[in-house]
């Protein structure tokens, strides 16, 4: 009995020590440095106990990059050949291009934090809140017309 | 380590063997979420096995048990799995879009067995666990991972079919067992409750899934019985329960300004709002009665788990708003305009709850009496609301509240700083009634291209004044750009007219600064310029001479100072009549008084002496400039009364009786008379005929 419940307890603690960690990743308090939906980076930092010191406190960054391998050169266009190269650079994904509101004595304005924000960008993949569509050639009953169809319908909804 | 995603349910479920198991899954309310496909999957090594999906699927293994529903209005997805088995056991996802993308939340399931009371679905009943203490609240203190082997443990019970289990089930059945709220377990957090009073299952936390910058509402339902207590917000920390807010007054500073505890008409119960949200305000929270730890009061207590979605954020507009002295704000406030909402209203933060100062039906408070005003814009779902003549007492929080169960209650700090008012003008108008009043409003030049605007101001709102061309009561409104002044003109003030004026300036649809001004209006008006009616106006009456002292004041002095004009005009045609007939009065007093003297002194001497009294009468000239020189001995001209003469002619040699001239007075006729006899004693060709003159 006593030699069951000793192996059960140290299961247990085994056990134990994994939801451990499991447990503090979710009080760790993750500062978005970049979330571009267009080329799907992520930037997060936090800080961290230091892996040489661990009563010190080091700010971490987490660089999340997902490569869509599957993407097309123009995401707009299904036919163009598949996209081989990706760029990212990181001193432009820091940029804060969204334009932000900005009080000047009392007044209101929308403004850009960064200059030289370029408005158009290639993306590599597609922002699920905007909706792409393209155009296709479409035959029915001898006579072929371009219709537009969508790429990404459930971004393609009207409010 | 999997990155948090706006997908938010509960971390653990469990279900009785045999019994039914239901998972409620939040999302953000956007348009692609509400379209897209919602998925529940069951997770593996390779991959994350879709059990059940909105688009029809369902897994084999599942069929007949499981369902899915979603709700995109209000931005949730409800799993149900019955018939529940030991293999269900596991980890599962439930999420939006396709499976293994990472927008989904993990769930936990499990089922267990045994006669056990169940309340919400993740609740495990237990009892009389010796680890911890059940009487009162406290976190047992210890290192993580002993936490962990005491949850873990209690999860190995039910696979542990030993005496133990029963034991306790024994023991539990006759009152309501204490409950063991496993979700907190994982957040490293223990709580039991005793229930002393019936079965009454406390609930299991509240889960509120919230917009970054948006609000919250959680309501605290307690006994009558303590009305008098201290209520309580507080969040589950490492270190135990911070308060957040109480009703003592004492407020978190984080959440300075931005949460409110508000009692309910019930004693006993309140309300608790949390605005601008942010994403550290996600977790655990109590709300309770008495102190944090008590337990004997029946302490009952409601957890709620309120998780900030990052991804939807609320438009705010401006948080802090900045005054000046004298000067005015206006404040934004932004609701659903797509909902109904009855009540919206603004209310200044008390330690005490939140007084409402003027609603989009009528305005409040007495004292804000002329210096606030609501405007609403249903299209925009905006309200705005414009304070003016501003005090110090005025910094402060300010809540905008609707009475919709769609929260968008925001919050505004409004802060008094150094500086001048842009619009200036007399803030009080003196008038009397039917006279010409004008009020002005000198703007700055930022105002130049604004919408400016005068209206009259009442509790239930400030009405724009129309300018009126030709109508003569109502006020007049011009704006003399260069000069940069506008006035409201009143031609002929009433006493209806007495009251609060706003001049306020606009643009694009969004109210800016204003300005106040009281016009009152005095009765008794003089229409004849006297005196006293001088006075009234040289005094208090500062439209007038005040106007004249500022430079601005421009080529438009015909409007004040046509008042004086006014005046002048009724003296000066009162004047002159008068002035006339004085001066015709006195012209003939002085020739009658001339006269008579003249005339007195003669005929004194003319009863003595004939002969020079005769002479003298020769040359009239000697008798005065009112005597015609070059009338005719023949002519004479009675001044006084009402006299018929006849004309004598000079040369009356035949004149043997002059012809009687009808006399008025006793004086000339003695002097007739006398004329007569000498005539008739004489018979000589003798001035005699010039005796008649008198």
């Amino acid at each position: 009995m006593k030699t069951s419940l000793l192996l059960w307890g140290v299961l247990a603690v085994f056990l134990g020590a994994t939801l451990v960690a499991e447990d503090d990743d979710d009080e760790k308090e993750e500062h978005t440095l970049v979330d571009n939906k267009c080329k799907c980076v992520k930037v997060t930092s936090s800080f961290v106990a230091s892996k040489d010191n661990p009563e010190e406190k080091v700010l971490e960054r987490n660089i999340r990059v997902i490569i869509p391998l599957k993407a097309r050169q123009n995401i707009s266009d299904p036919t163009s050949p598949l996209r081989t190269t990706f760029v990212y650079r990181m001193t432009e994904l820091c940029k804060k291009c969204d334009p932000v509101e900005v009080e000047l004595n009392d007044r209101v304005v929308t403004a850009e934090q960064s200059n030289t924000c370029k408005s158009s960008d290639t993306c590599y993949t597609y922002d699920r809140n905007k909706c792409y569509t393209t155009t296709l050639p479409f035959s029915y009953g001898g006579k072929t017309t371009a219709i537009q169809a969508a790429l990404t319908p459930e971004s393609c909804y009207p409010d | 380590v999997s990155s948090s995603s706006s997908i938010f349910g509960p971390r653990q479920v469990t279900g009785l063997l045999g019994g039914s198991v239901t998972v409620k899954c939040f999302y953000p309310r956007t348009n692609v979420n509400r379209h897209d496909r919602k998925y529940w999957c069951k997770e593996s090594t390779r991959q994350c096995a879709t059990v059940i999906s909105s688009n029809g699927y369902i897994a084999q293994d599942f069929a007949g048990r499981a369902t899915i529903t979603d709700f995109p209005e209000q931005g949730i997805f409800i799993m149900e799995l019955s018939k529940l088995g030991l293999k269900d056991i596991g980890f599962y996802k439930c999420g939006i879009g396709l499976n293994d993308r990472g927008l989904s939340f993990e769930v936990k399931l499990d089922v267990s067995q045994g006669s056990y009371h169940l309340g919400a679905s993740y609740l495990i009943v237990f009892c009389n666990w010796e680890i911890y203490p059940t009487d009162n609240i406290q976190e047992s203190k210890g290192i993580g991972a002993f936490r962990e082997l005491s949850a873990f443990l209690v999860l190995l019970s039910w696979l542990y079919k030993g005496t133990i289990k029963k034991k306790k089930k024994r023991r539990c059945s006759q009152n309501s067992p204490p409950v063991l709220d496993v979700s907190t377990l994982l957040n490293g957090r223990c709580l039991l409750s005793q229930n002393k009073s019936g079965p009454k299952v406390p609930e299991g936390a509240e889960l509120y899934y919230k917009e970054l910058g948006g609000s919250v509402t959680m309501n605290c339902v307690f006994g009558t019985q303590y009305a008098s207590v201290r209520k309580y917000l507080c969040k589950m920390g490492k270190t135990g329960c911070s308060t957040v807010i109480d009703t003592y007054g004492n407020v978190n500073p984080t959440y300075k300004g931005r949460a409110l505890l508000s009692p309910q008409e019930t004693p006993g119960s309140f309300v608790i709002y949390m605005t601008q949200l942010r994403k550290e305000d996600s977790g655990l929270y109590l709300c309770g009665v008495g102190e944090y730890g008590e337990t004997d009061k029946g302490g009952p207590k409601k957890h709620m788990s309120p998780f900030v979605s990052p991804e939807t954020a609320v438009p705010q507009g401006r948080h802090t708003i900045n005054g000046v002295i004298g000067g005015s704000v206006s404040v934004e406030c932004r609701y659903d305009p797509r909902r109904n909402y009855t009540l919206k209203y603004l209310c200044k933060w008390r330690k005490n709850g939140c007084t409402q100062l003027i609603t989009n039906l009528i305005m409040m408070i007495d004292s804000y009496e002329g210096r606030i005003v609501m405007h609403d814009n249903p299209k925009n779902g905006t309200f705005t609301i414009i304070m003016n003549q501003l005090v110090a007492e005025d910094a402060g929080y300010y809540w905008c509240m609707t009475d919709g169960d769609v929260e968008r209650k925001s919050s505004k700090e409004l802060k008094i700083i150094d500086g001048q008012p842009g619009l200036t003008g007399l803030k009080e108008v003196n008038a009397v009634i039917g006279t010409r009043v004008t009020l002005s409003c000198s703007y700055p030049c930022k105002y130049y291209s604004y919408q400016k605007y005068w209206c009259k101001w009442n509790n239930r709102g400030c009405k724009p004044l129309v300018s009126y061309e030709q109508n003569q009561t109502s006020p007049a409104v011009n704006c003399d750009e260069e000069n940069k002044t506008l006035y409201l003109t009143f031609n002929q003030v009433t006493q209806t007219n007495q009251g609060w004026y706003w001049c306020g300036v606009s643009h694009s649809g969004h109210y800016g600064e204003t300005m106040a001004v009281f016009l009152r209006v005095n009765g008794a008006a003089l229409t004849k310029g006297t005196i006293p009616r001088n006075a009234d106006y040289e005094e208090p009456d500062i439209s007038n001479s005040g106007s004249g002292k500022r430079a601005d004041f421009p080529a438009d002095s015909s409007s004040p100072s046509s008042q004086e004009h006014d005046n002048s005009k009724v003296i000066l045609s009162v004047l002159i009549p008068i002035a006339v007939v004085c001066l015709l009065l006195g012209t003939v007093f002085v020739v009658v008084k001339f006269k008579l003297l003249k005339r007195t002194e003669l005929v004194s001497v003319g009863s003595y002496r004939t002969n020079i009294s005769m002479s003298e009468f020769d040359n009239p000239r000697e008798l005065g400039a009112k005597e015609n020189a070059g009338i005719n001995n023949s002519q004479e001209t009675q001044i006084g009364g009402v006299d018929e003469f006849v004309t004598v002619p000079a040369n009356t040699e035949s004149a043997e009786e002059p012809k009687v001239v009808k006399r008025g007075s006793k004086l000339e006729q003695r002097v007739s008379f006398q004329a007569h006899l000498m005539q008739n004693s004489m018979g000589s060709d003798s001035p005699l005929s010039k005796t008649s003159s008198g």
